[in-house]
């Protein structure tokens, strides 16, 4: 069943890529302190088995779901924060 | 074959060895203490045995995960990977193969990985039994081809790559069709042999409700007596054994060390029982693994047998030796190794190859350990006063698998005068 509200619809953008940020870092054991909008994934050493792995904690912190098609077309952390924002906001 | 073809083969040599085993962590380790006849077989501490009527194994246990890979690494390779990786940067380094990248598109990766798959699954599963959720490393980690694709991965060979999965003989079949490869021109060299963990908890207990493992948990060492009258059963174990073979021609353009080559191969089935035996079975992969080694019974000084000190093994074996070999059986020295390292399924046929190609390089044969009570079945010579010298220039060194996959394999020692000059 769908929960009627998220809290995190509510965060700020800031807020938002701190949270995916500290998800990511937890979920992969890489240090997140140096990435962009526009950093690629691959180039922090996360690779499309991580990014399943990522895709599973943000949809428990998030309370959303991650189709197979948007995990595909990740390529960079600002990919991310724009399909959860987006994600957030229709909410 | 006839004599206008043979000129087209090729002479297969072997330039390098790798080993992690129960005994020691490198060829030196693993070879010195099978001569010393010691044993690998220890109380299980790795995993809860209580439920299990056999709580002992042949645990690798001089290796720590954490020295040799990331935490990453750790997380996305079986304990089979690992091992396999550590067994094949020895036998690289031993043989000096340093690869272009144009060289490195001909190296073959054909390993041998059976049970491995099993044991990583056991905590996975686990999981997903419990809370419901799977890992995405699942299938990448377990899959049995998983130690090959990563020594190809690793060290950049993107020849041929494969996994052979014939249970107790799978890397004797690997070595068998690199071997192949090498002697038809199909492939210039490959990294072979095999790697495999039978140790988990389920996979244990498995074995031992199929009535095959011994129990004799007191006493670890002297538990697995392969040919002995008392033999209880077979001790499972863990380990890798690679071997770098390469043609001739690539090993003397080098000029890399060689400890021998392989003149012959054979595979064959039983076609009878999926746990039991065939004496026709065994005999017939022998004598098909003489004729592709142009060799007569008696041009062979010794015999690594299969060994796995089941019941029905040793004798099948013993049985099948003599209707081979004739009267000159005897005469033979016939070892097994599995009562000092246990068995290690997939990497089990690699690392006795491996223990065939030392003793052709050093004239000495490890001992058979554990024959306590001569079995009027078993009455061949089977080295058990200790290490032997012997002469050795064509050894045979056999595989028999659950489910009636046979194997021959046969090393000698190198003399370059026989080349026809490939």
């Amino acid at each position: 069943m769908k929960p009627n509200h998220h809290a995190e619809s509510n965060m700020t953008r800031e807020e938002l890529i701190e949270r995916v940020k500290e998800t990511i870092a937890k979920e992969t054991n890489i240090s997140f302190s140096g990435v962009h909008l526009d950093t690629r994934l691959e180039d922090v050493n996360i690779d499309s088995l991580d990014m399943i792995e990522v895709a599973l904690a943000l949809e428990k912190t998030f309370n959303i779901t991650i189709v197979t098609t948007e995990l595909l077309r990740f390529q960079t952390f600002g990919d991310v924060i724009e399909e959860l924002q987006r994600k957030l906001s229709s909410e | 074959m006839d004599e206008n073809h043979k000129q087209y083969l090729h002479r297969v040599m072997i330039t390098g060895l790798g080993v992690v085993s129960p005994l020691g962590c490198s060829v030196t380790d693993f070879w010195t203490e099978l001569l010393q006849g010691r044993s690998g077989v220890r109380t299980i501490t790795n995993f809860d045995t209580a439920k299990c009527r056999t709580r002992i194994g042949a645990e690798v246990i001089d290796y720590d995960a954490r020295r040799h890979f990331s935490r990453k690494e750790t997380q996305r390779l079986s304990r089979s990977s690992q091992l396999a990786i550590l067994a094949a940067t020895e036998a690289l380094e031993d043989s000096g193969l340093n690869l272009t990248a144009a060289e490195s598109s001909k190296m073959g990766v054909i390993i041998g990985s059976s049970i491995g798959g099993f044991t990583a699954s056991e905590p996975f599963f686990r999981t997903y039994f419990d809370d419901g959720s799977a890992s995405p490393l699942i299938i990448p980690v377990v899959m049995n081809s998983a130690p090959a694709s990563n020594l190809s991965i690793r060290f950049g060979f993107k020849g041929p790559l494969m996994n052979i999965d014939a249970a107790c003989a799978s890397s004797a079949h690997a070595i068998g069709y690199s071997f192949h490869q090498i002697k038809f021109g199909l492939l210039e060299a490959a990294v072979t042999g095999g790697a495999d963990s039978a140790l988990s908890q389920g996979v244990m207990h498995a074995w031992s409700s199929l009535r095959t493992l011994s129990e004799r948990n007191e006493d670890p060492a002297r538990a697995c007596r392969p040919f002995s009258l008392d033999r209880d059963g077979m001790v499972l174990g863990e380990g890798a054994g690679i071997l770098v073979l390469e043609s001739e021609r690539s090993a003397l353009n080098r000029k890399a060390k060689i400890y021998g080559e392989i003149t012959g191969y054979a595979a064959a089935s039983d076609s009878y029982h999926l746990t039991k035996p065939s004496e026709p079975g065994l005999a017939g992969v022998m004598r098909d693994a003489l004729a592709s080694a142009s060799l007569l019974p008696n041009d062979i000084d010794y015999i690594a047998a299969h060994a796995t000190a089941t019941l029905w093994n040793d004798k099948t074996e013993t049985a099948a030796i003599k209707d081979v070999f004739g009267p000159s059986a005897v005469e033979i020295p016939v070892v097994g190794i599995k009562g000092a390292i246990g068995h290690s399924i997939g990497a089990s046929s690699a690392l006795q190859l491996i223990s065939c190609v030392l003793s052709l390089r050093d004239n000495l044969l490890p001992p058979t350990i554990n024959v306590n009570i001569p079995d009027p079945e078993c009455d061949l010579d089977y080295v058990t006063e200790g290490k032997r010298p012997r002469n050795v220039t064509h050894a045979m060194s056999n595989s028999f698998a659950f489910g009636g996959s046979n194997a021959s394999l046969v090393v000698s020692r190198y003399l370059s005068h026989l080349s026809s000059g490939n």
